[in-house]
């Protein structure tokens, strides 16, 4: 069953589209890494799916309703970012009082033990907390909320490296103990990859790719060897991004659909690529990448 | 994981609340603008004296009604205050849609109203006090065998109406806001307008006032202010039904 | 620009006060728990204030019976006219304030006054014999706000007279007696229903003199700005 439909979603903001016929859909009970550089309309698909942001266009639903202005969505969805507000007169352990009478599913000894876990003092208001206190603090009300929908949007801004993956083993433990339907946003992949079930890689509003991750990490492969040899080689094939070029030697990034043992026969070498690397080829803005804008200007 | 099912009055009735808690910084806001009210009070609201050669007589009498129209404002800018952005993500943080967060906020508004138009009501007692002891007086005189207990009664209901009507005029006002920054400079340039425009010797503004505080019966004044804050609350849920939230 | 537009500036500043007083707190809140205990207190304050204000020294105001004060002259007419006609026993022989009685046996007596200028009626009296009777009269004085008036004859000042040699020395307090009074009013949201209006402004009115009883014979005489009058008979 899909918990989220979107088809030809449209969003106009400020004059551009954030997202411009954007069709995906999400089954339950996975954990979906939505990936993307920034301004790639993350955020904006996500508020749309968290109800918040209306459509210009195109179709979404959410547990088969239209999210915006739906009380059972909202209920049954929770969206953690940090910029989600909290009341400045109540203590960060009377906000959790508040929230278990919000939400049906409230894990109250989940949240008290995080609370707990994380050294938080329960009599600080939420305002006073650090960034990246404030971020575990509202990934532990997202955890504990335990919503059928749980979507966090950039999770780990302002967190240390040991919280981070302290928050990942978390997430990790809740969901296998209580499944639902997760969706983290990241712009790097290789933090969370071995989280995620799936991948949806979205750039200019766009969907690109939406992979099993296992298939992400079959999806394209690196050639490399004598440029005369490789570039001879990649005329059928579909080239992602052309890694280094020079005279010698070079290598390049392609659609892993053909035989490797005939490449390699070639004295081609073949490599497998990184989930994280493959989504930043996939996304990079020209074919060179920033390399090219030195290199240029040091040919000048 | 199956879907809890959950229905409008029942989040309206946490949200309220949750607003019951976190905004109690506004009963704050409503204690200090009545302790400066009572000071001002303290100064009596109109004075006079009298001389016949034997003696002087300074009258001044005291009323609470700026401790009543203080909170009138206190009403209208808080209803403002609470239609922002940082009042408004609050809800959104946890379970809401656009009609339970107005109905939490009209609930909401209409307590902290009541208990503001009780206080400022109640404030006459204090200001007595603070008056005979402040001011070295020689006795206090009450023109009161002409107001008896049913008056009392409708006076309270009257100051909780007023307040009421700053609020929801202070809710339309605030949502308008939010729908168009541009409204801020506008809406005062208009309201001010409203006194150049006449008809006959008074101005718009003037009849406007007039409409609410010369009526003199009280069923037509609670019927005139009832609908206006309900017309006020309504069109105020439907100018922001469609809004977008968590910008 | 009509009157109204000035409490209307009155008001966009104040709210614009609140609303900076809303920005100062929020940055630095007081908890939940802490702002409820001074919220209740306040009101707790409150309660008690309207609860012990009706026990200050408060005097409902007295309010005269309308009939017995058809003219809130110094006297009316047609009193002065009785008054005039030695009718002083019946009308005010009870609202005498204070009497004072002087043997004297000369022929003539000058009148004097000090921080007074009233009224002075004689009465020429063949009861009396080398006696002066001066008898202070406060009969009312009368407050009037708006619609109600209010009678607060208590706070006339007393009067002295003092014989010296051949001078009768009528004399008020050296300063204006002050009273300060302090009158609830109800507020707008009650008046606004009232059948009744407590109307504003205030107007005093009242009557106070000198009733002077000498022998039939005395001559008297007396300063010019004392308003003296002789009793027909």
């Amino acid at each position: 069953m899909n918990v989220i439909e979107c088809k030809d979603l449209v969003k106009n903001y400020g004059g551009a589209n954030a997202l411009d016929h954007l069709s995906v859909f999400i089954k339950e009970n996975t954990i979906t890494g939505l990936i993307g550089r920034n301004g790639a309309g993350k955020t904006t698909l996500l508020k749309i799916i968290a109800g918040f942001w209306k459509a210009t266009s195109g179709e979404v639903k959410v547990f088969n309703r239209q999210p915006f202005n739906n009380l059972i969505v909202s209920a049954n969805s929770i969206f953690v970012d940090d910029m989600m507000d909290f009341t400045s007169a109540l203590t960060i352990k009377e906000l959790l009082d508040e929230a278990k009478t919000f939400y049906p599913n409230w894990d109250h000894d989940l949240a008290e033990g995080l609370l707990n876990y994380f050294e938080f003092n329960p009599n600080q208001s939420h305002q006073s907390l650090s960034k990246g206190k404030k971020s575990t603090y509202n990934m532990i009300i997202g955890l504990a909320s335990k919503c059928a929908l749980t979507i966090f949007d950039e999770p780990t801004t302002g967190m240390d490296a040991a919280v981070r993956k302290d928050f990942y083993r978390a997430l990790l433990k809740d969901y296998i103990q209580s499944p639902r339907t997760i969706i983290i946003s990241s712009h790097h992949l290789d933090e969370v990859e071995d989280l995620l079930e799936d991948v949806l890689l979205i750039h200019d509003g766009k969907t690109l790719l939406h992979l099993s991750i296992e298939e992400l990490k079959e999806y394209a492969v690196k050639i490399s060897g004598r440029t005369a040899l490789v570039m001879q080689y990649l005329d059928n094939k579909e080239v992602i991004y052309k890694e280094e070029i020079n005279s010698e030697t070079c290598s390049v990034i392609v659609r892993n659909n053909f035989p490797h043992e005939s490449v390699k026969r070639l004295g081609i070498t073949v490599s497998s690529v990184k989930p994280s690397d493959l989504c930043v080829y996939l996304t990079s803005q020209s074919k060179g990448g920033i390399d090219d804008v030195f290199s240029k200007r040091e040919s000048v | 994981m199956s879907l809890a099912n959950v229905n409008l009055s029942n989040i309206v009735i946490k949200q309220y609340r949750y607003k019951m808690k976190s905004f109690i910084g506004v009963f704050l806001a409503l204690m200090v603008i009545q302790v400066f009210g009572i000071l001002i009070s303290m100064l009596g609201a109109s004075s006079s004296g009298f001389s016949n050669g034997f003696f002087f007589i300074n009258v001044t009498s005291y009323t609470a009604n700026v401790v009543i129209a203080f909170t009138m404002i206190w009403a209208f800018t808080n209803a403002i205050i609470v239609t922002t952005k940082s009042y408004r993500e609050d809800d959104f943080t946890f379970i809401s849609n656009r009609l339970s967060y107005n109905l939490s906020n009209i609930l909401f508004l209409i307590t902290a109203c009541v208990i503001g138009a009780i206080t400022a009501f109640l404030s006459r007692g204090v200001i007595y006090i603070l008056v005979f002891f402040v001011n070295d007086l020689e006795t206090f005189l009450t023109v009161n065998q002409e107001v008896n207990m049913a008056d009392y009664l409708i006076g309270v209901l009257a100051t909780i109406l007023i307040v009421l009507l700053a609020g929801a005029a202070g809710y339309v006002v605030g949502m308008l806001f939010q729908l168009n920054k541009l409204l801020i400079f506008i809406l005062p340039v208009f309201v001010f307008g409203l006194d150049f425009i006449r008809t006959s010797n008074e101005s718009t503004l003037q009849r406007i006032f007039e409409f609410y505080f010369t009526e003199q019966v009280f069923t037509i004044f609670v019927v005139k202010t009832i609908m206006t804050i309900l017309l006020g609350f309504g069109l105020a849920a439907l100018l922001t039904n469609r809004m977008e939230v968590r910008r | 620009m009509t009157p109204i537009v000035l409490p209307l500036l009155l008001m966009i500043i104040i709210i614009v006060g609140l609303v900076v007083f809303n920005n100062r707190t929020t940055k630095k809140p007081l908890t939940y728990q802490k702002s409820r205990w001074i919220f209740i207190g306040y009101i707790l304050i409150l309660i008690i204030g309207i609860a012990f204000a009706p026990l200050l020294p408060t005097t409902n105001a007295k309010q005269p019976n309308n009939s017995e004060f058809d003219d809130f002259y110094i006297l009316s007419q047609s009193q002065y006219t009785e008054l005039l006609d030695g009718g002083f026993t019946d009308i005010y022989q009870d609202n005498v304030d204070e009497t004072w009685s002087f043997t004297y046996s000369r022929d003539s007596l000058f009148l004097d006054a000090v921080n007074f200028d009233g009224i002075v009626l004689i009465e020429r009296t063949k009861d009396l014999q080398d006696k002066i009777e001066v008898n202070f009269i406060k009969d009312y004085a009368v407050m009037e706000v708006g619609a109600v008036m209010i009678d607060i004859s208590e706070y006339q000042p007393d009067m002295t007279a003092d014989l010296n040699t051949d001078v009768l020395l009528l004399q008020g307090p050296a300063n204006e007696r002050e009273v300060r009074l302090a009158l609830t009013e109800p507020e707008f949201t009650i008046s606004q229903f009232l059948d009744n209006k407590v109307g504003e402004g205030y107007s005093y009115s009242g009557s106070h003199f000198f009733y002077i009883r000498v022998p039939q014979e005395l001559h008297v005489s007396y300063s010019d700005y004392l308003l003296v009058d002789f009793v027909k008979n």
